[in-house]
């Protein structure tokens, strides 16, 4: 069973090239920017035989951008990548049962690994240097030697995984049957697997799904035991473990847990250190783990935490293995299955814990439909190749390497192949029509509208569509766009659904008395507020799911907004400049790699000069045309996230905050009062909240000091407040200024 | 020379119950050497040096060892790799399974032969730079020069994958522009002082066998560039038997210092790779090492006195005391200064008699792991013999395909050890590993050796395999060198570099130095390689491991290029893993880039100062260490 996806340049010789400059700009274009083509051709390196619209500048040559924006008719079914497999179209026809009790036997087996029991892998553990070096120091701090080494015991009884395929042959059976119930396909790309396979017999291999869904926890293994590779080692938070039942069945699938912090206990840090590398350097079984640390209720990648990856890039680092390789697994679904509770928790209402019978009380969802899964196995990503530049492995290479810790600007370099993994995993994703279709609802819902006629969104969806397809990302369509929307709303008939009148009504999720009751009380906003802004966040979700496809050119086209405040044609340096700074203050919200500022100028410059509504001579910048309905689209996109920094600015301007949780409170409490008419309501996401703290933390615009009655306190600059403000300015600035 | 009668019949004794040492085909249990001669005569064992002043007549000028040993190719019903000459066990023999190892590991097609440029004619040789009035002064003071293409065109040079490949296809930019051969110290002193005067540059030249450009002539140096060939200072001065060192020049090479000092009775025990044709001023200049360290020490352990003259004058150590605690050890400024402060002229070197037994053995692993586990071991409980070296499971079938032809009970005796090693104890062909031994002492000790050593072999998993693996192990050591010439013709390109690291490293270095050549080659399309590795020394902290590495070059434009840049990036890889720059092969100009990260920069601006003051106006240019 296979799928056609739509992506930059396959259909090059159908495609009508964009005629993106007027041909007297054409030279000095080129040669100001000489980067122009090479977003284009990055983005879908994997892929062979795609010719590349954006080199073609001869003049002349094709319809104006503007005709093809609006004249597009929805994109063709354009051939591009293919191998997209679906894993249930063969459950749908043949036994699970007979599928769970097969002969099995993994092929790609790590060639150096060695088979180690649990106690073997203990032993190793217990009797590590670094194990025993931690146990003498404490002891010598006064410790007590025996219960020390009782601890580490119980640590490891407490952390180890089994893996028994009996337990895995469980999940085969089970979760076949209940994603053909809830998914209509699961596809995945079988050349990753097999590259996967190949990587993986000379050098350990670690996984790094996305963390969109609970779903995603046995995806990565089941795909294991569909395709016969090795089965992965998974890293589970603690939360798991205390599951009754589905605790331990996930042990037994191979997922070991881990305290969520415990940076403070040297022990335990340094028998997970050990377990971790044990795992990968011996017996070289697949690791898998969730970068981005928790489910991302945004829906877009979260900063990639580095404590995991530090761990195993350790053994890479001091030389104990040649090479590891890293496989961005991004997990796409057209329905995320907590998209309602996501929103909730983003407006500040806790998660419930996880317990089996929350999960039973799941059940209900049994009855839905979520769409599609894709599964994109990435090109494997040589841990050598990308921190070996950046590295001095050298210099520790002579201190017995249990003593020789990670050092500082070693982490930084692991970071750097955080961000890095987490843009190749973005690049990996399929985006969902669903995604596009969210982006005009919420433009919609913005001015009011709670519906909107059927053809006028498929009209813009297709615009946005082709668009999306020349930088280059996969967007997931079958036949028409109509009917790509038409599916994709029934899907989600909850948030929004076709009327008989061929109108689309976005229905308001919230209902006051529907939630449960327990949580209402700590709720920091009113009612009518909560009502809207469930809605908002749960199109946000999705938004976000494509919103790092536009993220450069939005920015650039920010950047270009705010200075044309000051001058009429600024030059690309100030541009550049401006774009660095949005760049660093929106780091944290959205995935940039280090080092490449100046090609993600160059990238989001050129979408913005290609669609024909700004162009560059002699290194001034112009804005074409007074109504730009991309660039417009670009900023719609981003006011979300201006609001709440806005907010943020001003919130931290009003008064000196101890750090603690009254600030995000005090902030979202003031994005409410900001939203106004703006219909914004997803600025109160309190991801972005944080973000934003920690932004303008980096930034130097707010500085954290301890005072003598040990509590920390925010100060901040005013100055750089207010210029914050001035260069985010949203539609409220004079409003906001007026109060600055 | 003995003092009395009675100490020269022991000397005597000593020397006659060693049996098998006097030629390369006659050893009786097994025991063989590489010599100069194939029949040697009473005389031989005088002082003749084995290679004549004029060294192209006997040796290649664009090749490794002897003009009459080498590789040959001949076809009849498929291709058949021999071995010619007499000079080695091999020679004369029909290798039966190398052409097919080759072919399948390399890739290689014989079909398609590409042979070296015919020695260059004069026309092709740069023209030499003469600075005037210098060549005058020269013939003034008597000394032996050349001015010929040929001469300098030998000594332009030492052996590294890139330096003969440019004589096989092209030509170097600078060459010596005149060869002297200064006869003794007081010669060298006038040469060094004639050429401070004149402004030109000074090569020290002995065996020519570096290996690390340290020969090559600095492409941008305008001065007149005199290469000082040491080999006709090759005499043993005297012999002292009381405290048993000898007085040798440094111009001797290998072999006949061996030669000379076994007819008195005696060994100096250092025997590097490349002792046939290496000099003892060379093994000084850049801190060399011998196989059978364990028992005799490296350079630096034998080394008693050296005599070095510099433009500053000439540098000595007075006292031949065995110790001193005076400052840092000034010969140790001199050991592994590569040619770069002057030129060693006289060296006092410590000598041993003769071992009465010598034996080889080997021990096969299940796995490499395994025998270094064992390796470490035996260096744990310090009973290394006089060699021990592990050879990696490439290494082993590499050496089963140099297998000459057997006889039928050679064959049964084969068969049944494979049967036993595979079939009884398990051993997986294409993982298990060899280590090689040498023993050497008086019967009981070298008995005890035997019994210790095969205990803790036992205990790590091994199983001895007899002496004849290990006896073709050491032999494999000098004829591999040859073995580059022939790949050559056949579009391979090949090298070797190594290393030392401590223990706990070993393994890891092995495994991740050769899957970097692995990937490394991979990236760059090439689609045949062959890399091994080998741990050919073992200390108390730590051990020398050694790598040979060839691909198939067909396809590639600037195979000399991407070696180097494959080199280049498994030395970063030795490096980050614990190694260091190297054990023993020098830095030269290859590995100079890493001399900062090796000893500090302010460790490198105090040699940098020495050369300053031993050296002020750079006359010996040849660019190394610094």
């Amino acid at each position: 069973m296979e799928i056609r996806l739509i992506s930059a340049g396959h259909g090059g010789t159908e495609v009508r090239a964009p005629h993106y400059l007027t041909t007297q700009q054409t030279t000095s274009t080129l040669s100001t920017l000489p980067k122009l083509s090479h977003p284009y051709e990055r983005v879908y390196t994997s892929t062979t035989n795609y010719s590349v619209t954006s080199c073609d500048l001869s003049p002349g040559v094709g319809c104006t951008m503007e005709a093809h924006m609006c004249l597009s008719p929805a994109p063709r079914k354009v051939k591009v990548t293919e191998g997209y497999v679906d894993l249930l179209a063969e459950r749908r026809d043949t036994s699970d049962l007979r599928w769970a009790i097969r002969e099995w036997q993994s092929r790609g087996d790590y060639r150096y690994g060695c088979n180690m029991t649990r106690k073997e892998i203990f032993d190793h553990v217990i009797h590590s240097d670094r194990v025993r070096h931690t146990i003498s120091k404490l002891v010598e701090e006064g410790g007590d030697g025996k219960a020390l080494e009782a601890e580490v015991e119980d640590i490891l009884e407490q952390m180890g995984h089994t893996q028994e395929l009996g337990v895995i042959r469980q999940f085969a059976f089970v979760l076949p049957k209940i994603m053909k119930k809830i998914y209509g396909k699961v596809l995945i790309n079988e050349d990753g697997i097999e590259k996967l396979r190949n990587t993986h017999v000379e050098t350990p291999v670690v996984l790094l799904p996305t963390h969109r869904s609970y779903a995603d926890f046995l995806l990565v293994s089941y795909i294991a035991y569909h395709y016969n590779l090795p089965l992965p080692v998974i890293a589970a938070g603690m939360d798991f473990m205390n599951m009754a039942v589905i605790g331990d069945k996930l042990r037994g699938s191979g997922a070991f847990y881990i305290r969520r912090s415990f940076m403070d206990n040297p022990l335990y840090w340094a028998v997970f250190q050990e377990y971790v590398q044990t795992i990968v350097e011996y017996t070289g079984a697949p690791l898998e783990f969730f970068l981005e640390g928790t489910r991302s209720r945004s829906g877009k990648s979260l900063p990639p935490k580095i404590g995991l990856l530090g761990c195993v890039s350790e053994i890479w680092l001091r030389g104990r293995l040649p090479d590891l390789a890293i496989i961005p697994i991004s997990i796409s679904y057209d329905r995320t299955l907590e998209e309602k509770l996501y929103a909730y928790e983003l407006l500040g209402i806790p998660k419930p814990p996880e317990s089996t019978s929350g999960l039973l009380k799941a059940t209900s969802i049994l009855k839905e439909s979520f769409g599609d899964i894709f599964i994109h196995m990435g090109e494997p990503v040589s841990l050598r190749s990308y921190l070996g530049p950046r590295v001095d492995r050298h210099l520790s290479a002579s201190i017995p390497a249990h003593l020789a810790s990670v050092t500082r600007s070693e982490l930084c370099a692991c970071e750097g192949l955080g961000y890095h993994i987490l843009r190749q995993i973005q690049q990996g994703a399929v985006t969902s029509v669903w995604s596009v279709v969210c982006i005009q609802l919420a433009r919609s819902l913005h001015g009011g509208c709670w519906s909107l006629p059927l053809a006028t969104l498929v009209k813009e969806v297709a615009w946005l569509i082709g668009i999306l397809r020349r930088t280059g990302a996969a967007v997931a369509l079958e036949g028409t766009v109509e009917e790509a929307v038409v599916r994709s709303l029934s899907v989600h008939k909850q948030l929004a659904s076709l009327g008989e009148d061929r109108v689309v009504y976005i229905s308001r999720i919230h209902q006051a008395d529907s939630h449960p009751p327990t949580t209402q009380k700590k709720l920091n906003l009113s009612a009518a507020t909560v009502e809207s802004a469930v809605t908002h966040l749960m199109l946000q979700h999705y938004i976000n799911q494509a919103i790092h496809l536009l993220i450069r050119p939005a920015l650039v086209a920010l950047a270009l907004h705010s200075l044309l405040h000051e001058t009429n044609t600024p030059h690309t340096e100030n541009l550049k400049e401006r774009f660095a700074f949005l760049r660093s203050l929106f780091w944290f919200d959205f995935i940039f790699e280090k080092e490449v500022e100046g090609r993600d100028f160059m990238e989001g410059l050129s979408v913005l000069t290609w669609s024909g509504e700004v162009s560059v001579v002699q290194e001034q910048v112009q804005m074409m045309r007074s109504d730009s309905p991309f660039i417009t689209t670009l900023l719609h996109l981003l006011s979300p996230f201006t609001l709440t920094y806005s907010c943020t600015a001003i919130t931290l301007d009003s008064q000196v905050w101890e750090d603690n949780g009254l600030l995000v409170t005090a902030i979202q409490s003031q994005v409410e009062r900001c939203i106004g008419s703006s219909g914004l309501y997803s600025a109160l996401s309190l991801d972005s909240i944080r973000h934003s703290i920690r932004a303008f933390t980096k930034l130097g615009i707010v500085t954290r000091t301890t005072s003598v009655d040990g509590q920390a306190r925010l100060t901040s600059d005013q100055q750089k407040l207010a210029s914050v403000v001035n260069i985010l300015g949203t539609k409220q600035d004079k409003h906001l200024q007026a109060r600055l | 020379m003995a003092s009395s009668a009675g100490e020269r019949l022991s000397v005597l004794q000593r020397h006659l119950s060693c049996p098998g040492r006097e030629g390369p085909r006659r050893g009786t249990a097994g025991h063989w050497q590489p010599a100069a001669a194939s029949s040697p005569s009473p005389k031989d064992t005088a002082g003749a040096p084995s290679l004549p002043r004029r060294r192209q007549e006997v040796l290649k000028w664009n090749g490794w060892g002897y003009k009459d040993s080498k590789f040959v190719v001949h076809k009849e019903d498929g291709y058949h790799v021999s071995f010619t000459g007499n000079r080695y066990k091999i020679g004369n023999m029909v290798l039966p399974h190398f052409a097919s190892w080759v072919k399948e590991t390399l890739g290689v097609d014989f079909e398609d032969c590409q042979p070296p440029q015919p020695p260059p004619q004069p026309h092709q040789i740069p023209q030499p730079i003469l600075h005037p009035g210098l060549l005058e002064e020269v013939q003034a003071l008597g000394l032996s020069h050349s001015l010929e293409g040929e001469d300098r065109l030998f000594r332009a040079h030492g052996h590294t994958l890139a330096e003969i490949f440019t004589l096989r296809e092209g030509m170097f930019p600078r060459i010596p522009d005149l060869v002297v051969w200064p006869d003794g110290h007081k010669q060298v002193e006038k040469m060094v002082e004639l050429a401070s005067r004149h402004q030109v540059v000074l090569i020290p030249f002995g065996g020519g066998t570096s290996v690390s450009g340290a020969l090559l002539c600095p492409e941008e140096e305008g001065r007149m560039i005199i290469s000082l060939d040491t080999s006709q200072m090759n005499s043993i001065l005297w012999v002292d038997e009381k405290n048993l060192t000898a007085r040798i020049e440094a111009g001797i090479i290998g072999q006949d210092l061996e030669r000379q000092l076994r007819a008195r009775g005696y060994t100096s025990g250092h025997e590097p790779d490349s002792y046939e044709f290496s000099s003892l001023g060379g093994w000084v200049a850049t801190r060399a090492s011998g196989m059978k360290k364990n028992i005799y020490g490296n350079i630096e352990d034998l080394v008693v006195q050296v005599k070095v003259v510099t433009p500053r004058g000439t540098v000595e150590r007075y006292a031949a005391g065995p110790r001193l605690s005076a400052g840092p050890d000034i010969q140790h400024f001199i050991m592994g200064s590569e040619g770069t402060f002057g030129v060693v002229t006289e060296v006092t070197l410590k000598i041993r008699p003769l071992p009465p037994v010598v034996r080889y053995g080997s021990i096969a692993f299940p796995d490499f792991s395994a025998g270094v586990r064992c390796m470490r071991e035996v260096a744990l409980q310090r009973c290394q013999p006089a060699s021990i070296r592990l050879m990696d499971n490439q290494q082993f079938r590499f050496g089963h395909a140099l297998k000459p032809p057997t006889g039928l009970m050679g064959l049964l005796v084969d068969g049944l050890k494979k049967v036993y090693i595979t079939r009884i104890r398990g051993f997986d062909v294409n993982k298990m590993c060899v280590a090689t031994l040498l023993f050497e002492g008086s019967e009981q000790e070298v008995t005890a050796q035997e019994n210790r050593l095969y205990s803790i072999a036992l205990s790590s998993g091994g199983v001895p395999a007899g002496a004849a693996n290990g006896e073709r192990g050491y032999m494999l050591t000098f004829v591999i060198a040859y073995i580059r010439d022939l790949g050559f013709d056949y579009g391979i390109v090949a090298e070797s570099f190594e290393t030392s690291v401590p223990w706990d490293r070993v393994y890891s270095l092995c495994h991740n130095v050769k899957h970097r050549i692995t990937s490394e080659c991979k990236e760059r399309g090439i689609r045949h390689s062959f890399v091994t590795c080998r741990v050919t020394q073992t200390y108390d902290a730590g051990a020398c491991v050694y790598f040979y590495f060839a691909f198939n070059y067909r396809g590639l434009s600037d195979p000399v290029h991407v070696y180097e840049e494959i080199e280049g990036n498994a030395r970063n890889e030795i490096l980050a893993c614990g190694g260091s720059i190297s054990h023993h092969h020098g830095v030269g100009k290859v590995r100079r880039q890493w001399m900062n990260q090796t000893v500090s920069a302010p460790g490198l601006g105090a040699l940098r100062a020495v050369k300053e003051y031993f050296d002020p106006e750079n006359i010996f240019a040849n660019g190394n260490l610094l």
